[in-house]
Parts: C-alpha cells; sequence; structure tokens
C-alpha cells in the first residue's frame, strides 16, 4: 500500500495538503489507499454548472486527477481504492437528468467509471435510485460505503445529506431545502454567483449561532464547534461500534473510528476524543466553484488535498 | 411585503409541479410510437411498410444514376441509442459518444 508520501511523491508536485489537515490514527484505519472525491455537481455547462463555472481550465484540473488516478490505478491494480462522495450529478437543476451530462462530460464520466470508481448517493443525485425503484436499479450506487483493517469496519463514507436538516431527503425539511436549491439554481441564470453569494451569506449567519452557542450554551460552553456535523457522525459512529444499527454488523467486526463525507464544500479534518476513543471526521470539500480538494486515507495516515 | 410572500409561494408551486413530472423510459415512449429499426442493408419496403408513404419524394441529386433516391418524413420521431467509445488522444485515454443504432418512429 502506498503512504501519504508515497502518494505525494507520485504526483510531482500536483498535490497540496490542503491547510494543515494532515493527521495520524492510533491504527489502521485501511489496507488499501483510498481516495474520495467529493461533490462535483456536473450539469449542462450552462450558466448554472457550478463544476465548470465558466472556467474551461476547471474541467482540464480535473482532467488531470483523473489521467493521474488512471496511471495509478494501472500501477496500484486493487492496492487502491477511489470512492465518489455523492453529488457527481446535480439532478435537481439537470435538463435532461444524466443523459444530457453524460454528452457534456464523455471524458469525465468515462474516465472516472474506467478508474473502477465506487459511487455513494448524494442528495443532488439520489434521483437515480429513485428511477427504477420497484426494480431496485441502483446504477452502482451505494448509500454508503466502509473500509476495513484488521477484519474489522474502521471507516464510513456517506455523502453528509443525512447529517444536514435542511438536506435530509428522507424528511420533509429535506423536501423544502430541495425546492429552495432549485428557486436559488433558476436564479443562477441572472446571475451566476449567486448560489455562492446566498451560501456564505447563509454559512455566516449559522456560524454566529453556532459560535455564541444562542440555542445550547449549557451544552456546548465552549462556544467552538470545528465542523456542524462532528456529534452527529461521532454518535453515528458509537451507535455503529455498539452494534446499535440495522445494517447487520455485531459489535465483534466494527470499530470505526473515522467519517468520510463531502456535501458541505468546505474541506476539514476534525479529530475529537470521547468514551476512550478517538474519533476522526474528513470532510473533503469539493469540485465546485473552483474547489479542487479531495481526501485520501492510508493505512493510519489521512489527509486533504488540493489537486493542482 | 404580503406581494413577496405570494411571489415566494407561487414559484414554490411551479417547481414543486415541475418535480412531479417523473423522467420517461425509453420503454414509456416506445409505448407511444411503432418503430423500425435502422440496419445498413434494410430493404425499403420495410421501411415503406412501417412508415407509409413518405411526405416528400425530392429529385434525384445531379448524376447518371437515378436510382439514387432519398425520401423524406415529416414528424417523425427519430431514436438514437448511444454508447461510450475510449479512444486515445494525444496519448491519453478520452471518451466520444458514438452512435450504435437508429431507431425511426411515427405515432400510433
Amino acid at each position: 500500500m502506498l503512504t501519504l508520501d508515497d502518494f505525494i511523491r507520485k504526483a510531482q508536485g500536483k498535490l497540496k495538503i490542503y491547510k494543515d489537515f494532515r493527521l495520524q490514527g492510533d491504527k489502521n484505519i485501511t489496507e488499501e489507499l483510498t481516495i474520495c472525491i467529493p461533490d462535483m455537481h456536473l450539469l449542462e455547462r450552462g450558466p448554472n454548472d457550478d463544476f465548470l463555472d465558466g472556467r474551461p481550465e476547471y474541467e482540464k484540473r480535473f482532467l488531470g486527477l483523473l489521467d493521474f488516478l488512471l496511471n495509478l490505478r494501472q500501477e496500484e491494480g486493487e492496492g487502491l481504492e477511489i470512492i465518489q462522495l455523492g453529488d457527481m450529478f446535480d439532478l435537481w437543476q439537470a435538463k435532461g437528468n444524466t443523459n444530457l451530462i453524460v454528452e457534456a462530460y464523455p471524458n469525465i464520466i468515462g474516465l472516472i467509471d474506467k478508474i473502477k470508481t465506487i459511487y455513494v448517493l448524494g442528495n443532488h443525485d439520489i434521483d437515480l435510485v429513485r428511477w427504477y425503484k420497484d426494480k431496485g436499479e441502483t446504477f452502482g450506487r451505494r448509500w454508503r460505503y466502509y473500509s476495513k483493517a484488521g477484519g474489522k469496519l474502521r471507516a464510513i463514507y456517506e455523502h453528509g445529506f443525512q447529517a444536514d436538516f435542511a438536506n435530509n431527503q428522507e424528511s420533509w425539511t429535506g423536501a423544502i431545502g430541495r425546492e429552495i436549491s432549485k428557486i436559488v439554481g433558476m436564479m443562477e441564470y441572472i446571475h451566476p454567483d449567486i448560489d455562492v453569494i446566498l451560501g456564505s451569506t447563509w454559512d455566516s449567519i449559522v456560524r454566529a449561532f453556532s459560535k455564541y452557542n444562542t440555542f445550547t450554551p449549557v451544552r456546548d460552553p465552549q462556544g467552538f464547534n470545528p465542523h456542524e456535523y462532528l456529534r452527529f457522525y461521532i454518535d453515528l459512529l458509537e451507535r455503529y461500534n455498539r452494534g446499535e444499527t440495522l445494517d447487520q454488523f455485531s459489535p465483534d467486526e466494527v470499530n470505526l473510528s473515522l467519517a468520510v463525507i463531502g456535501h458541505t464544500h468546505t474541506a476539514r479534518l476534525v479529530r475529537m476524543p470521547k468514551n476512550g476513543q478517538v474519533y476522526y471526521l474528513m470532510d473533503c470539500g469539493s469540485w465546485v466553484n473552483g474547489g479542487h480538494e479531495i481526501g485520501v486515507i492510508s493505512g493510519k495516515e489521512m489527509a486533504v488535498f488540493q489537486w493542482e | 411585503m404580503r406581494r413577496v410572500v405570494i411571489l415566494f409561494v407561487i414559484i414554490i408551486g411551479i417547481s414543486s409541479c415541475t418535480t412531479l413530472q417523473q423522467p420517461k423510459t425509453l420503454g414509456q415512449i416506445k409505448s407511444e410510437v411503432d418503430c423500425i429499426q435502422y440496419k445498413e442493408g434494410m430493404s425499403w419496403n420495410q421501411i415503406s411498410q412501417a412508415m407509409g408513404h413518405p411526405d416528400i419524394a425530392p429529385i434525384p441529386e445531379p448524376g447518371p444514376d437515378l436510382s439514387k433516391n432519398t425520401r423524406v418524413y415529416k414528424n417523425k420521431v427519430v431514436i438514437f441509442n448511444i454508447e461510450m467509445k475510449e479512444v486515445k488522444e494525444e496519448g491519453k485515454v478520452r471518451f466520444r459518444e458514438v452512435v450504435t443504432g437508429i431507431d425511426v418512429c411515427k405515432k400510433k
């Protein structure tokens, strides 16, 4: 298995650790070099296409990453695992479902399939499992994915909308969030960056409430929250470890310490000790509006990189 | 303020209606039309039996051969079957969409 330093060397200067997001766990988390590609939101190259964002160099940069991963797959074979963390397509705004997105980006769709990517569902491409719900056709998409090390589950990979009150696709709040996103998507025809402006405004409001703990000053006395979904994911990992899930894993098979997500479009890597165990949350960022991050895990090591 | 709220409700309502329109499958589309699949070398009779008389019969293109003709149907449905094909471009693996079949259809 390649180490993170081997991986950086092979990229020949194209990879940079994002901020200081590199950590080492106490035990192995994966047995393969695991590369996580977060939200892409591919559309049909129109003004609302946040992947292209009107800049052909963004597509070229992503193709550069896929070319590198194709070479790596040929060299490393099964020693490499590549996971797309959902929202690969933005079906909330697509004119012709995935069909016309494939027409717009044949190289990206072809290459990402060729490198044997494991696909996890996001809220923007969840329709892929709804079209043929009765027949059970999922187009190879999974709700979540797991890594094993030493015979036990050690990491869980999912999109992250499950922790988001306004985007959980199984609740009424998520349905409202979807409609609001569609309206904002339509507004992008008037101003292409309206989603970014409104998103930043919303984030600053949430951050202010979070920082001063307006609603939960007793429960969160520190007044500091390194990731808005940290509590959700530590709770999820602990429930798995206790065997309290519907996924039929007994506690003997599970020792989860890492959750890997996308969804927020803001990369972070957070470490949090709790009840005698250390938990990690890796948010891999995005490839929209100029984002160019990937999450990488190798053995005990984990980091968020930017691909140049 | 009331007008803004009303406008917001209308926009939500319209976008919800568009959500209710389910995307169609190929099977659903084909259930509304009669189709014949084009294969190179197939006889013209098969086409004319399935599609009926052509709407326009253009005069032949200039040249000695009067047997080379075109026939035009208006308002028909054409279905292209498309797949991805791997190609090499400047030493890199790239992909192109290619047409692997054509269905010509008329409404039932």
